[in-house]
């Protein structure tokens, strides 16, 4: 049996709006839109969103990415404040279809492991994008080095991976700006990357 | 202000059923996230839980999975099946009261360029944490989200479908 829900008809979740009669708390939403970026039809080696407001508690980053070319997997790079120096560590663990990696790069590299991106060949199509969900906590207390964790996978059908990577910016500064970038061809048009801030009560 | 991360639709399961299906599915949002929390009345320690998108039941789906089950790190892969494989849950043999965790997430669903990836993370809570990525090779706008355990049994009363909508900028 196919229970079919229509939007009329199914129970509502949490209330979307509060009047803002005196008396009634203003509704603030937890999770906000901060920036979007989609590529155009001339691809980019990076995304940068810049000017970050530190109102938030933490940043979510949602990306949908294609690698130009006929490359197969490679991790994006991910890069705070501008800073491509050695103060970065990285984990990840993949499972490839048929097998599972881990691996590192650590201590003191150039880059964080992003999301996965795949390139366009026999085993993946140039319709078949990359999905990452990318997290980085607490970005603005300067009393920690900044930590990202990163889901992400890409699958077509005979191809592809699923992954999980952690890392570490070693430096205490606030994030004001994030930087995507590409590994082994630029992210081609249609990869999109959205970010989102978080507050906390 | 509107609100960026929107609960869409939700409904608790009633026993009799073993598919959920959420139609009409706005166009407005950029990413869908469905939240399910659920346990199977199949005799078995778990069923897998599966999508179908526009109603597709043609083998236009397939997966890539990373699992831990306790006592090893795997990974394996489905190709061409009438499914989007999103996690599996405990059913009526597993520990009582145990109920399954999955999140997934549609990403960019309603844009009409590319195949649709997935990214799930679920749990059996007895047995098995995983994650997995899917793709429906299709380039049409999601419009509606069907969950089901396809001819593994019902899902027992309390069972909870949730999804919601993502907003960008």
């Amino acid at each position: 049996m196919i229970t079919r829900l229509k939007l009329s008809t199914v129970e509502q979740g949490l209330p979307k709006y509060r009047s803002m009669l005196a008396g009634n708390t203003a509704f603030v939403p937890a999770f906000e839109s901060i920036a979007t970026t989609t590529v155009g039809s001339t691809s980019v080696a990076s995304v940068t969103f810049s000017s970050i407001p530190s109102t938030y508690t933490h940043l979510q980053i949602r990306c949908l990415m294609k690698k130009a070319g006929t490359g197969n997997d490679s991790f994006s790079f991910i890069h705070f404040n501008g800073d491509t120096n050695t103060n970065y560590s990285t984990h990840y663990l993949l499972g490839t279809g048929t097998g599972v990696i881990s691996g590192a790069n650590s201590p003191s590299v150039a880059d964080i492991f992003g999301g996965v991106t795949w390139g366009t060949g026999s085993s993946v199509s140039s319709s078949t994008f990359s999905a990452a969900v990318i997290d980085i906590l607490d970005y603005t207390n300067t009393n920690k080095y900044t930590t990202v964790r990163t889901l992400s996978g890409v699958d077509g059908n005979g191809a592809g991976q699923m992954d999980f990577t952690s890392g570490m910016w070693m430096n205490t500064n606030a994030v004001t700006s994030i930087e995507i970038a590409g590994n082994g061809g630029n992210f081609n048009q249609y990869s999109h990357f959205a970010l989102y801030g978080i507050k906390v009560a | 202000m509107p609100a960026t991360y929107e609960p869409i639709a939700t409904v608790t399961a009633n026993g009799s059923a073993s598919d959920y299906e959420f139609t009409s599915i706005p166009s407005t949002y950029t990413d869908l996230v469905l939240v399910v929390m659920a346990r199977g009345a199949k005799s078995a320690t778990d069923v897998l839980v599966q999508s179908y998108i526009n109603f597709d039941f043609g083998n236009n789906y397939s997966a890539t999975l990373l699992q831990g089950t306790g006592s090893a790190a795997q990974s394996s892969r489905v190709t061409n099946q009438s499914g989007l494989a999103l996690g599996t849950i405990p059913a009526a043999t597993s520990t009582s009261g145990a109920f399954g965790t999955i999140i997934a997430h549609y990403q960019n669903y309603a844009n009409a360029t590319t195949y649709k990836t997935v990214l799930s993370r679920s749990s059996q809570t007895v047995s098995f944490v995983q994650a997995r990525v899917g793709l429906w090779r299709s380039t049409s706008a999601i419009t509606r989200i069907g969950v089901a355990t396809y001819g593994d049994g019902n899902f027992v009363s309390g069972s909870t479908f949730t999804l919601y909508g993502i907003k960008a900028a």
